[in-house]
């Protein structure tokens, strides 16, 4: 680092964190106890003491930049033991929450997620999408059985989400261009998709969640959340392609090898989600974890599988508040995977980047 | 001289069991001469003590020799009319806990420290206290918030006071002060400065006088009865003071030597103190256009921790920092403060202090070395720092940067005058041409303690207090912050040592009870500390002086002026009763009534030398009172044994010493002298500062003594030793003996 | 003027206490000195050496006893606590419980009753480090000089050292009393206690034998402590291969004391100086936050730097495991300075553990800080505060505050001569 740091505080980013959470950022004093217990800190650079001086000093760029941030797995033992009541961890939640914001593409759009205050036109966009799609989208042959095809054109549901998620996938690309740049710029230079397969092979492990000392069973329900999500996605994927080519027919009978897994995965995110609230319940002074980006996000999938369920059983017992239900759970769906890429969903694609990213050391 | 000596010997713990008592009872009355002696098995028991009570009570005895345990033990039982001759002898102790029962060189010790008690008590004449008229005032010098708090509460204690300050107000520094450090819980918040209501509270105090733009042209006497003439516009006022607390206070580290960080660079760059004033004023401005500052880097130990300026901490201007990046974000609430500091040092509950200005969202602390501080083209500051938390090299552009310049004493080097009249004397009228270039040497380097002088004292060693270090008057002591090389003149505040408002406070009250403390003394006719109590003072048989000025120039305490010839004069009340004078004195002309080189010199001919033929050896070990013997003590509790061919005689302090009882103990026979007294150098632990020091700087002179004897030189050992180190003791005892063994028997024995 | 007054009460015989007590005495005060140990010097006569000048305490302590012998306007009491304060300024009555010592002043000192006594207690001159027979000498410069006997330790029944005292001195049945004073104002010194260090998550003490605290430290440096001054392993009493000192060990922290104790980074500087006196060659590390010594102590701290193989991180210690079978401890900490964890392997660990004041046992009147220390300026007239229970303090500043509440304390009994 030849260069001398110009030192100019982003005044407006340290009163965002202060406010996402990071209320007792200014109280640290460098004593480096957090990164001592921090069993997931690295030798080489360890954190959150740096990240900490970074963030009250306001050097945005540099500190959102920090794949530190996200090798972060919140388990609170730097806030546990921090001798200043600084509580580093919240403060590494807050500095997740203005990374995802930071980078998001288009800016807008991130800054709407992060607004409570747009929640509800958020939500009015699928709500208003369904609405037309059920209004006026063509129905399938109406069956004796009441079944979402009544209501809904299936496929054409499922290319909307198809659709959906490729935007998504787009607008993924997008932001993480933003964080790959600044990670180029920040001296991380190596190459992130060599790193990405051990990275991968990390998170569905949750090897680096065991080694946390407090909150160690956060990782089971991080854990179970993470593959309900995952077999979630493969059989929303399959089935999708099959009602799209007519091969599949919904709903699917109850001993479908896929009706299986999905209601098995349904049922793991359901628990992992009320084990990670449990946790948090515990332990009401984790402020981070009070923040309505926090919240919007764990509500959301907690919606969606609630709603899933409900509409499922409701289904079962021919009731015709199924349909509402089953609205309500497509709108939770739409909203969850179109703001991922600014809700902490975006945490999943972040820590992988950064994973990939860090584990490939860093260079320059 | 006491007639009539008592000599009471104990046979109890073991010193019975171990002595002939009744050999013991024979060597004191048939060959000391005791005038009555007897023995009890317990004898500090309420019936033993009576015993002695009743026989001084009908003028039997008029001195009393107490053969029993260290004088160090059992002083509240045996304690009579502290004016009365009272001499301890340690047969327990130093002769049956640490040498074997029953046996003939155990007896033989025993026997020599009888006959030598027995002589000291005869030589000892009763003490006479001092009683001269005291003056029950004190005279506290500097208006500032020690001065102001050490006037105040010396005459809330009833005491007259007599406050003489240089400026036309009194305040000190704190008058310039907007707020002070945190002083109540929480210790968040600065505290206001008070220092009006104590101003007004002591200047109409009806005990004190207030002399403002006054200063002190003259010090003289001796504590209880100082003449001091303070001059207040151009009139000589006369007053009578028992002691003195000095509270001058300090100034600033001069900024013109802290270019390097940038003073004189820009206006923009300013002192602590000078951002302090300006908050007291008003607002805080930036000099060069007047505009409120918007970033503000206040660079830390500017001048402090650093060797080439201040080797030391200033201890306040962490908080100095703290309190002001408040003042900067109270004016203006988007201004940036940034602080780098080599360590945050808010000791105690200062630390909430620091927590609190942390809490501020535009507060910038890290660590970091400044390497420069420079003048950008759009007027602001460029401040550059290296090795800070961040990680490397950082620039901070700043409207106004602070130096935390650090303290320095408004004191003067009383010894560094004296050196430098003595140099400007010595330039005139040296011998040589040598002696003069040296001289004016010495003199060039002390020049700039030229004129500083604040108490004019007319003391022979200087006209004001002995620094210790940095220029402050600081007491070498840990356990006695108020220990002073003046008698009754205290330091105090910030001119004592680097300290913030609530400890000066608190040390000018420490101050002046130790001044009404030295009145009161006085009054009592006794020495202060470390000899508290002491009745005792030396006296001057100056008939017989050849004012070689030795006695002048090594005591501690300057408590002796000179005359033009060099004939000592005494001033009693500043003596601190350590002998140093009277083993400096080549013609013995100087004793105390129950300490005398006449004394010492008759206890060692009380020693019984064994002739050649008996291969006894006979060793004198003169021991420093305060540290060797009760290291010797607690080698006896432990029943540490060691050689018992050694003879121990007690000193006040080793630079007591008078080489004259070398050669007497040498011309007598004795096989060998160890002279154990406490550390000296650097971190001495003597509290008469330099007697071991002085002791061994005798011992030069000693050698000639042993040529002219023709006696081997290492049959005279110095030996260091703290208190803590009595396991060192036997062995250091016995490696001599058995030195002096192997050179064999001083062959001047017999004579 | 003073000498008619009443007395000056002061509570705690520590350093500050005896100087409080002898400085208002040879003002011409009558003073009473309440000790709840049974012995004067409270935690400087445990302590090696002072910073910065390493001398031993004893030296002072020696003067100090001297003074106090000699003056006779002083009345110690030692095994004795202030039980309860009432009046007014100038004129407050204190009750004062006395606990037995069980050995009268007859006691020489000549050690036969320990040589017959067949009971023991854990040695709280040496932080329970080692042990004493249950009638025992305090220490050599023990003031006042006597034996004392703790009877909970006595075997039942036994009475050796009745039997073996030939001054009468031992009385088992001796029975707690009480004094009552009338004095004129109290100073309370009653210092500290170090912070408890076992209740400091992930350092260790209380589990790995070799990490131990800084008092613990200078008992074993001292010649008159459990090693004879050999600064050695509790688990293995073998030399230490390396020595680290961990600062701010609970002080400065908010879970534990959220202040600075003032002290301990020149306490684990001279430490660190035992060690290497003692051992020239191994390394020692000081693992500190910030080093905080001010004023003259700073030459301290830079003739520390200057020592070979003693090296001053900067970063607190997280954690400190025992290596099983060696007994070592491994040491994790961010070295700040260069951003990196540094794990260390070392054979000794002190925990510079903070002072706690000694409050809790004063009367109600004496003015708290929400951390127990005796607030400035909070409380009545003629109470006053000097030494560690005042603020955190080192030996110096602790003696001239004893010397400042002396005055207060001379003030209050001036008033009670005028006011009667």
């Amino acid at each position: 680092m030849a260069q001398a740091l110009l030192v100019q505080p982003d005044t407006a980013f340290i009163r965002r964190v202060v406010a996402a959470g990071g209320g007792d950022l200014k109280k640290c004093m460098q004593c480096g106890t957090c990164s001592a217990v921090c069993e997931l800190a690295p030798e080489e650079a360890p954190f959150p003491r740096k990240q900490m001086l970074e963030a009250q000093w306001g050097l945005k760029e540099r500190v959102l930049a920090d794949p530190a941030l996200w090798l972060c797995h919140y388990c609170g033992d730097c806030t546990a033991r921090c001798p200043r009541g600084a509580r580093p961890g919240d403060v590494m939640g807050a500095l997740r929450r203005e990374a995802v914001r930071h980078f998001a593409a288009p800016r807008w759009l991130g800054a709407a997620v992060a607004s409570p205050r747009a929640l509800l036109w958020l939500l009015l966009l699928p709500v208003v999408i369904f609405a037309a799609l059920a209004a006026w989208g063509p129905k399938g042959q109406a069956t004796a059985e009441m079944e979402f095809a009544n209501l809904f054109p299936i496929p054409a549901l499922e290319a909307l989400f198809f659709g959906v998620s490729a935007l998504v996938l787009v607008l993924f690309g997008w932001s993480l261009n933003g964080y790959l740049r600044a990670l180029r710029a920040a001296g991380y230079r190596a190459a992130v998709l060599p790193g990405l397969a051990p990275a991968l092979r990390e998170i569905l492990a949750h090897t680096r969640f065991a080694r946390c000392g407090r909150h160690r069973d956060q990782r089971l329900g991080h854990l179970l959340a993470l593959w309900g999500f995952l077999g979630l996605g493969l059989v929303g994927t399959a089935v999708g392609i099959g009602t799209m080519t007519g091969l599949m027919r919904t709903p699917l009978p109850l001993g479908s090898p896929f009706k299986i897994l999905a209601n098995l995965a349904a049922a793991a995110i359901l628990a992992g989600v009320l084990l990670l609230l449990a946790v948090r319940l515990r332990d009401p002074e984790r402020r981070a974890a009070g923040t309505y980006f926090d919240w919007f996000f764990l509500l959301t999938l907690a919606g969606v599988v609630v709603t899933g369920i409900a509409a499922e059983i409701l289904r079962l017992v021919q009731t015709p508040a199924m349909y509402a239900v089953y609205f309500v759970h497509l709108v939770l769906i739409f909203a969850l995977f179109l703001y991922a890429p600014y809700s902490k969903f975006a945490h999943l694609v972040y820590r992988t980047v950064a994973l990939a990213a860090s584990g490939a050391g860093r260079g320059g | 001289m006491a007639k009539k000596v008592g000599v009471y010997l104990c046979g109890g713990c073991g010193i019975g069991e171990a002595l002939n008592l009744a050999r013991l009872e024979k060597v004191a009355q048939r060959e000391a001469k005791a005038a009555l002696v007897k023995t009890h098995p317990f004898l500090c028991s309420p019936e033993g003590v009576q015993l002695i009570r009743d026989d001084l009570a009908a003028g039997a005895v008029d001195g009393v020799v107490i053969a029993a345990c260290s004088p160090r033990m059992k002083t509240e039982a045996f304690q009579f009319d502290p004016r009365q001759v009272l001499e301890r002898v340690n047969l327990r102790e130093h002769v049956v806990w640490s040498h074997p029962p029953k046996d003939e060189e155990t007896q033989a010790l025993a026997e020599d420290y009888v006959r030598m008690g027995v002589v000291k008590a005869q030589k000892a004449e009763p003490l006479e206290p001092l009683a001269e008229e005291i003056a029950r005032a004190v005279l506290v010098v500097g208006g500032g918030l020690a001065g102001l708090t050490a006037a105040l509460e010396a005459a809330e204690a009833g005491y007259e006071v007599v406050l003489v300050e240089k400026e036309a107000q009194l305040g000190g520094f704190l008058a310039g002060v907007r707020e002070r450090f945190p002083a109540a819980p929480p210790y968040r918040e600065p505290a206001p400065d008070g220092l009006r209501s104590k101003i007004q509270t002591v200047s109409y105090h009806p005990k004190i006088r207030v002399f403002t733009s006054a200063r002190i042209v003259r010090t003289e006497g001796q504590p209880g009865a100082f003449q001091v003439t303070i001059v207040k516009d151009g009139q000589s006022v006369p007053v009578r003071v028992g002691a003195i607390v000095m509270a001058t206070g300090w100034k600033p580290y001069d900024p013109a030597r802290l270019a390097h960080l940038g003073y004189g660079v820009s206006p923009d760059v300013v002192t602590n103190v000078e951002l302090e004033r300006m908050a007291a004023a008003g607002a805080i401005r930036r000099p060069s256009d007047g505009r409120a500052p918007a970033s503000v880097v206040f660079i830390q130990c500017a001048g402090s921790r650093d060797p080439e300026h201040l080797p030391y901490c200033s201890s306040v201007c962490c908080l100095a920092t703290l309190k002001q990046a408040r003042y900067i974000r109270r004016e203006n609430p988007e201004a940036a403060v940034y602080v780098i500091y080599k360590d945050m040092r808010t000791p105690g509950q200062y630390e909430r202090f620091y927590r609190a200005a942390q809490d501020d969202p535009l507060n910038f602390f890290t660590k970091g070395e400044v390497t420069s501080v420079e003048r950008q083209a759009d007027g602001r500051v460029a401040v550059r720092v290296r090795d800070t938390l961040l990680g490397g090299e950082i620039v901070i552009p700043a409207d106004l940067v602070v130096l935390a310049a650090g303290m320095t004493p408004n004191a003067a080097d009383g010894e560094a005058i004296r050196a430098l009249e003595d140099a400007e004397i010595k330039m005139v009228k040296g011998e040589t041409e040598a002696q003069r270039a040296e001289a004016a040497r010495k003199a060039e380097q002390l020049q700039s303690h030229k004129g500083t002088e604040i108490l004019h004292l007319t003391y022979r060693q200087g006209p004001d207090l002995p620094t210790l270090r940095y220029g402050f008057p600081d007491s070498h002591f840990v356990c006695f912050p108020y220990e002073t090389r003046r008698t009754a003149i205290y330091a105090a505040g910030a001119m004592r040592a680097p300290m913030d408002g609530a400890r000066a406070e608190q040390d000018a009250q420490g101050a002046a009870l130790k001044a009404i403390q030295a009145i009161e003394m006085a009054v009592r006719g006794q020495a202060v500390h470390p000899r508290a109590g002491d009745l005792s003072y030396p006296s001057f048989f100056l008939q017989r002086c050849t004012q070689c000025k030795r006695c002048t120039e090594e005591c501690p305490f300057g408590a002796l002026d000179e005359d033009e010839k060099g004939t000592p004069k005494p001033n009693p009340y500043r003596c601190r009763r350590c002998g140093i004078c009277l083993g400096a004195c080549p013609e013995r002309i100087i004793s105390f009534k129950n300490y005398s080189v006449d004394m010492i010199a008759s206890m060692i001919k009380a020693i019984e030398v064994p002739g050649e033929e008996e291969e006894k050896p006979r060793v004198l070990a003169l021991m420093c009172e305060n540290d060797a013997y009760p290291a010797l003590d607690i080698a006896g509790l432990n029943r540490l044994s060691y050689d018992a061919s050694v003879r121990v005689i007690p000193l006040r302090c080793l630079g007591s010493l008078n080489i004259v009882w070398i050669a007497d103990a040498l011309s007598r026979g004795m096989d060998g002298v160890l002279l154990v007294g406490c550390k000296w150098g650097e971190n001495y632990q003597c509290h008469f500062i330099r007697g071991s020091e002085l002791a061994d700087r005798r011992m030069e002179n000693v050698k000639e003594t042993l040529q002219r004897l023709r006696l081997e030189r290492e049959r005279i050992q110095v030996a260091e030793l703290a208190l803590d180190e009595s396991w060192r003791l036997p062995a250091l005892i016995n490696e001599f003996v058995e030195k002096i063994r192997r050179m064999g028997p001083n062959p001047y024995k017999g004579f | 003027m003073n000498e008619q007054g009443k007395p000056l009460l002061v509570v705690g015989g520590g350093i500050a206490g005896i100087t409080a007590a002898l400085e208002a005495a040879e003002a011409g005060c009558q003073v009473v000195l309440v000790e709840k140990l049974p012995y004067l010097g409270g935690r400087v006569v445990r302590v090696h050496q002072y910073f910065p000048k390493l001398c031993p305490p004893g030296c002072g302590l020696e003067i100090n006893f001297r003074r106090l012998k000699n003056n006779p306007r002083v009345t110690v009491l030692t095994q004795a606590e202030l039980e309860s304060l009432s009046g007014s300024p100038g004129d407050y009555e204190a009750v004062v419980k006395i606990a037995p010592r069980h050995v009268s002043p007859a006691c020489t000192l000549c050690g036969a009753c320990t040589e017959v006594c067949p009971g023991e207690r854990a040695d709280e001159f040496n932080y329970g480090l080692s042990k004493t027979k249950a009638i025992y000498l305090p220490h050599a410069l023990a003031y006042p000089a006597l034996y004392a006997l703790e009877r909970a330790a006595c075997p039942p029944g036994c009475r050796a050292c009745v039997e073996a005292c030939r001054y009468g001195a031992i009385d088992l049945d001796q029975q707690p009393e009480r004094k009552t004073f009338r004095v004129a104002a109290v100073v309370a010194a009653t210092g500290w206690v170090p912070y408890d260090a076992s209740r400091l998550e992930g350092l260790g003490f209380g589990r790995a034998p070799n990490v131990i605290t800084n008092v613990m430290m200078e008992r074993l440096a001292a010649p008159n402590g459990p090693t004879g001054g050999k600064i050695l392993r509790p688990s293995d009493g073998r030399p230490p291969a390396s020595v680290a000192f961990i600062q701010c060990a609970g002080s400065r922290d908010e879970n534990h004391l959220p202040y600075c104790s003032a002290v301990c980074c020149a306490a684990s500087l001279k430490q660190a100086g035992y060690v290497r006196s003692l051992y020239p060659e191994i390394p020692i590390t000081i693992f500190y936050i910030d080093l905080r010594t001010p004023g003259r102590l700073e030459e301290f701290l830079t003739r520390m730097q200057g020592e070979t193989n003693v090296e001053l991180v900067k970063g607190k210690v997280g954690k400190v495991e025992e290596e099983p079978g060696s007994g070592d401890l491994i040491l994790t900490a961010e070295d700040v300075m260069t951003g990196r964890k540094t794990v260390r392997k070392v054979g000794l660990a002190v925990l510079a553990t903070g002072i706690v004041p000694r409050s809790e046992g004063l009367p109600a009147e004496f003015a708290r800080d929400e951390f127990g220390f005796l607030a400035d300026g909070a409380g009545r007239t003629g109470l006053y505060a000097a030494g560690c229970v005042r603020r955190p303090e080192e030996v110096a500043a602790s003696v001239q505050d004893a010397a400042a509440a002396a005055l207060k304390g001379l003030q209050c009994v001036v008033r009670s001569v005028r006011h009667g």
